[in-house]
């Protein structure tokens, strides 16, 4: 019964044109005006030299664009690799056996349910310089005064950015592939255990390879929502360099509506970054995939 | 043997479990103090020994004045997460049903427009979205926040729902079908009840993404309209200290995806034995 082949007819196309009309509308239409405004046509802004390259020229040779750029790979790589090894472990961990399971399982999903504003509050009530942290140092006698606390937050350092990107996505690339462990099952690392491997050949050769895809997708999700993300930079970021979201948030608030294109133009070159990003990396995990597969 | 946690397994269980849950507690904390300045590790005057000055904690009784607009913020975040999944549920249940049920030439290429806006920056889609908006005379209005979310919530919710019609029993709809009953009793009295745990779940996801959406909500909203998101925003870019006011809205807006914690964990575990014992 699950997926007749053949063609739609008129009466099935009907479900999925209200979505994807809407979704055509509000999200392609969204993106092909940044496009088109990025290229110089923004009459309500008093902008009409379209077509032009003159707003990429800008933006591209600026060197405050390949600072952010460089930035906003940093503040979305490390958190992506780091949380992505530390979610293994994790999901590894929930997925034996142990008391207190039921209630492990519902904690530690809170914070992907809670908005990232919530992990920028955390944050600095815990790392700003009169934070909690500060405050612990103190009574234990390391600083004097709140301005011995090493900066964490409103820095281009990205600490406290990136503990609540680790905060939020960590317990979602735990669940992703907590779900995936829970699919697979035991029997092959069982049977692997029987066959005399150890407890890291099993991992290795068994468990890591089956977890791949979920690993890469969760870690595809993670990377490129922290390569736009806008909020999180903003409040604990520094005033600058930061991300080039944040850049362009500012070209666009500026009371000046002719720099809208340039804002404009940093967007459609995050959007294509990201997305070039994003092909990269699948079609190296398809390689991978393909020379394990060879090597097995 | 393989089922049992290992001690070092054991000690990072717990230390993320702090980690994720521990930040809480200074938050309530934060929001019952009357005073807690530096160097102090816990508030030097709760609001209760200030009862005199503040008959209510303070940052919780700013939060219930007028002054503050939390409770109109309240209101419009409950508007916007309620028509939301309304009409994300109305266009994604036909959209689920489609794709779930039939094969045929592009689907995996709409499958994969689904996950594009996942994928591009909201910043990129929320100031293309913005002149939109102004073309159709909405900027500035709750319907233009309305729709904007349903950018992200679209997605999210058709690829719950397929699944859930991946599982339907086809047959049950054949039979009631056979039975007499016309396409409208069907839908309404079999398939509709058959799917409406998996849709429940997927509504409180779509109420959660609602909720957390900050950057679309101040762009389509023209800054005008507030929600719990935008004020909490506007509330910690100050910088500085958390106030016992930005404790208190960090709690409330916790409180639907709470709510969704508490309520899918109760159907999870009435599944968690379908799969069989052994899997955990």
């Amino acid at each position: 019964m699950n997926g007749k082949e053949g063609r739609l007819t008129l009466t099935k196309w009907l479900g999925l044109l209200p979505a994807l009309t809407v979704l055509a509308v509000l999200f392609a239409g969204a993106l092909v005006f940044a496009a088109v405004q990025s290229f110089g046509h923004a009459p309500q802004y008093g902008v009409t030299e379209f077509p032009t390259l003159k707003y990429y020229r800008g933006v591209l040779g600026d060197d405050g664009f390949w600072v952010s750029l460089g930035i906003t790979f940093y503040y979305a790589l490390v958190p992506t690799v780091l949380g992505g090894a530390l979610s293994l472990a994790l999901a590894l961990s929930l997925s034996r056996r142990f008391r207190g399971k039921a209630l492990a399982l519902f904690l530690y999903r809170i914070p992907m349910v809670v908005p990232y504003l919530v992990g920028v509050s955390l944050a600095i009530l815990l790392f700003a310089n009169g934070g909690l942290f500060a405050r612990l140092f103190h009574a234990l006698g390391v600083i004097a005064t709140p301005a011995d606390f090493p900066r964490l937050i409103q820095t281009s350092g990205g600490v406290g950015i990136m503990m609540v990107y680790l905060w939020k996505q960590v317990p979602f690339m735990t669940a992703m592939l907590y779900a995936n462990l829970i699919v697979i099952g035991r029997q092959p690392e069982e049977a692997a255990t029987l066959l005399g491997a150890s407890p890291w050949q099993t991992f290795r050769h068994v468990t890591l390879p089956r977890l791949m895809p979920a690993l890469v997708g969760s870690t595809l999700i993670v990377f490129a929502f922290n390569f736009g993300a806008f909020e999180v930079p903003f409040i604990l970021g520094a005033g600058y360099p930061n991300t080039l979201t944040v850049e362009a948030w500012r070209l666009f608030d500026n009371p000046d509506y002719s720099q809208r294109p340039a804002a404009m133009a940093i967007v459609c070159l995050l959007t294509l970054i990201s997305a070039v990003c994003v092909l990269l990396y699948l079609m190296l995990s398809r390689r991978f995939d393909r020379t394990v597969g060879r090597a097995a | 043997m393989i089922g049992k946690l290992a001690p070092w397994q054991r000690i990072l269980l717990l230390f993320f479990l702090f980690v994720i849950a521990g930040p809480f507690l200074p938050v309530a904390v934060a929001s019952f103090a009357f005073r807690w300045g530096w160097p102090d590790l816990l508030p030097s005057i709760w609001w209760w020994e200030r009862r005199d000055a503040a008959p209510f904690p303070l940052g919780w009784d700013y939060i219930f004045d007028p002054v503050s607009r939390v409770v109109p913020a309240l209101g419009n975040t409950l508007l916007i997460a309620g028509l939301v999944t309304l009409i994300a549920l109305a266009l994604s249940i036909p959209a689920a049903r489609t794709l779930a049920r039939h094969r045929f030439r592009g689907r995996s290429g709409i499958e994969l427009f689904l996950t594009f806006p996942l994928i591009v920056p909201e910043i990129a889609v929320g100031i293309g979205m913005l002149f939109i908006f102004i073309s159709l005379g909405l900027y500035g209005s709750l319907w233009a926040v309305v729709l904007a979310h349903l950018v992200p919530v679209l997605p999210y919710m058709i690829r719950v729902l397929i699944p859930v019609y991946r599982e339907l029993d086809a047959g049950l709809l054949e039979q009631a079908a056979l039975l007499g009953a016309g396409r409208r009793q069907t839908f309404f009295h079999v398939e509709l009840p058959l799917i409406a745990p998996g849709a429940l779940a997927a509504a409180l996801f779509s109420v959660v993404i609602s909720t957390n959406i900050f950057l679309l909500t101040f762009y389509m909203g023209r800054g005008q309209i507030d929600t719990l998101a935008t004020l909490l925003f506007s509330k910690v870019s100050g910088g500085g200290a958390l106030d016992p006011v930005a404790a208190g809205l960090t709690l409330i807006i916790c409180i639907p995806g709470f709510l969704f914690l508490a309520l899918s964990h109760r159907i999870i575990r009435e599944n968690v034995f379908s799969d069989g014992i052994d899997n955990s």
